[in-house]
């Protein structure tokens, strides 16, 4: 609570601050005077300043203005607008007036990180947790920071404190459960980052982590779901395509898993009736389709199941997982021979390739 | 009233350099326009003592930490120099003839002579002793408890209001002159450094406004041009009241703490 006030009698006020014609007190002149000074002065001031002046008292009350945003909500605002470097130059500013002052080194600190200038960005954030030990979100912003800088021990540490100071915060778990798993601590990232989707259903890359941290436990059929979670929350963004690879990956596994170094006959049989149906087919139309499948192999086919379960809109008819996998490495090895569609299927596609020369 | 870390580090700090610990408490007898007070150990009293307010802070950890700081200061002196500060009978005696003669109340009854006396001298000569030294107890804790900040913050506010009542119209009216110039050139000072700590030019206002500001921003600069170190707070508060025109006015004997 700032706001000042102080009463002086009119014989007290300092003259010769006014016009010469002005400074008699008890005149109509005094008083528009003393009025006019007053509030030139808070003009620069900022704030509402309310100014009386009569015959017996000169009284002042001022007060900051509740509506007008404090030095750094502008430079935040600035920040979520693009303006970053602006932005901290700001902040830097703020912070040699207010050394001190946690709320300048955490968003400063932040500010920094987010600019990729992470010593400097850990320096801040330190300082603002040792004079804030107990802000949690500091402790996150600096574990943050430290991890970006591959100090994963480090940062774990202090995401740990976060966590214990605030077991609710998402946050907090997410960062300590990104940080397990940077230290290959699989199954403990994969308990966090499930406390953390429990905390908070829509976090998209707390699902994609927990994906990540289940397929490299182990626990594929769970990370499909993971990542399938995380594709259906916005399909369209980066979290939505690092899902889409990882689930691709994990397919790609799944199908190596069940090779046994011998070709899978399946696969060489689809391969063949891939070949034949693009044989009918110009350039473009095999595109159109390889394309079309590519996409819808985004989220990972599912090519343990027989299930024929999806279908497209440039060819008729319904497929399973594997059969589209094979179709998009035969259209792709038609149309740009060598391309790697991270299914290893050239055997099998040379299999089909000279049982379709030996039928012609 | 379960007291912060940065209290609890403090009153570690004083009893580690002191040898003797520090009691706060609560005292409702203490005048309202002192926020706390610190009483250093001596004679008998094996503790320091800070007392303060009990209505006016809801969390005195500020106010405890501030008197503390004085404690610090005193001690940070080696024994042979430190030394306390008592008022001579020049002060009283000028302090008299200032309200004897004072033409805005002719006629005060001998009494009321008597107890305003005794009100000034006293209150001018607390401000000279403990306002130079108060701002660097101030500046100690901004660099050191930061956490403290918002209770600071809240302090100086109120001391600025109770400061700012010197240039009331019942005040002023009743004063004498040479008493309001050296209490108000002490208080423009104080005002002077905060608005420049709080980033609030405003605060200096009221004493442009009447013509003190001049005043407290020679005291500014001379307690900016001395450097911050304990052993200089005897010479900040010499230099002080020689601008003041209060040579005379109390006198430093060896401190009690240092036998």
């Amino acid at each position: 609570m700032d706001q000042q006030t102080f009463t002086i009698p009119p014989s007290a006020f300092d003259a010769t601050l006014l016009p010469p014609e002005a400074r008699a007190p008890g005149t109509p002149a005094f008083r528009d005077a003393v009025t006019a000074f007053l509030q030139q002065q808070f003009l620069g001031f900022g704030g509402r300043a309310n100014i009386l002046v009569d015959d017996r008292n000169i009284a002042v009350a001022w007060s900051p203005d509740a509506t007008r945003p404090k030095p750094l909500e502008v430079v935040v605002s600035q920040i979520h607008l693009g303006r970053r470097a602006e932005g901290i130059q700001l902040l830097e500013l703020l912070l040699s007036r207010q050394p001190d002052d946690v709320d300048v080194l955490y968003t400063l600190g932040i500010a920094l990180s987010d600019a990729g200038k992470l010593e400097a960005a850990e320096r801040y954030l330190r300082r603002a947790t040792e004079l804030a030990p107990r802000f949690a979100n500091g402790l996150i912003a600096l574990g943050v920071a430290l991890s970006r800088q591959q100090k994963n021990t480090e940062a774990l540490e202090v995401l740990e404190s976060a966590v214990e100071l605030n077991p609710e915060n998402p946050w907090a778990r997410r960062n300590y459960g990104a940080t397990l798993l940077k230290l290959a601590r699989h199954e403990e990232a994969a308990e966090q980052l499930r406390k953390t989707v429990g905390l908070q259903p829509d976090n998209q890359p707390a699902w994609v982590g927990l994906g990540d941290a289940l397929r490299l436990a182990g626990e594929a059929k769970e990370a499909g779901l993971a990542y399938k979670q995380a594709v259906e929350l916005n399909p369209h963004n980066d979290f939505a395509e690092a899902a889409r690879q990882a689930s691709t990956k994990l397919a790609q596994v799944s199908f190596e898993n069940k090779k046994t170094g011998e070709l899978r006959q399946d696969a060489v049989q689809y391969c063949l009736a891939a070949i034949k149906e693009f044989s009918g087919k110009s350039k473009d139309e095999v595109q159109k389709i390889t394309f079309e499948i590519a996409m819808v192999g985004r989220n990972g086919f599912d090519t343990n199941s027989a299930e024929k379960k999806y279908q497209l809109k440039s060819m008729p008819g319904e497929f399973s997982g594997l059969q589209l996998v094979c179709y998009m490495h035969s259209g792709f090895q038609s149309i740009a021979p060598g391309t790697e569609t991270g299914f290893n299927l050239s055997g099998e596609y040379k299999a089909a390739l000279a049982l379709e020369g030996a039928r012609s | 009233m379960a007291l912060g870390k940065s209290v609890e580090k403090v009153l570690r700090l004083v009893e580690e350099t002191t040898g003797l610990p520090v009691h706060a408490e609560p005292d409702s007898n203490l005048p309202r326009n002192i926020l706390a007070q610190l009483t250093i150990a001596r004679g008998k009293m094996p503790f320091h003592l800070v007392a303060y307010q009990p209505d006016r802070s809801a969390t005195p950890d500020y106010l405890i930490v501030y008197q503390c700081g004085f404690a610090l200061r005193h001690y940070a002196v080696p024994t042979q120099d430190r030394v306390d500060f008592a008022g001579t009978e020049l002060a009283e005696q000028t302090v008299r003839e200032w309200i004897s003669n004072n033409p805005k109340t002719p006629g005060l009854e001998q009494s009321a002579i008597d107890g305003l006396t005794g009100f000034l001298f006293n209150g001018i000569l607390k401000q000279l002793r403990s306002m130079p030294t108060g701002l660097r107890v101030d500046s100690w804790i901004m660099a050191e408890y930061p956490d403290l900040a918002s209770l600071q913050r809240e302090a100086v506010m109120r001391q600025l209001a109770d400061n700012a009542a010197g240039l009331r119209p019942n005040v002023q009216g009743m004063m004498p002159q040479p008493a309001l110039v050296t209490s108000l050139a002490m208080s423009a000072a104080f005002a002077i450094y905060w608005a420049e700590k709080l980033h609030q030019p405003q605060i200096t206002l009221p004493y442009r406004a009447t013509g003190h500001l001049a005043a407290g921003q020679g005291l500014f600069d001379l307690w900016c041009g001395i450097p911050d170190d304990p052993a200089n707070d005897r010479k900040v508060i010499d230099t002080w009241a020689t601008m003041l025109g209060l040579q005379g006015w109390y006198r430093w004997i060896p401190s009690a703490t240092g036998n």
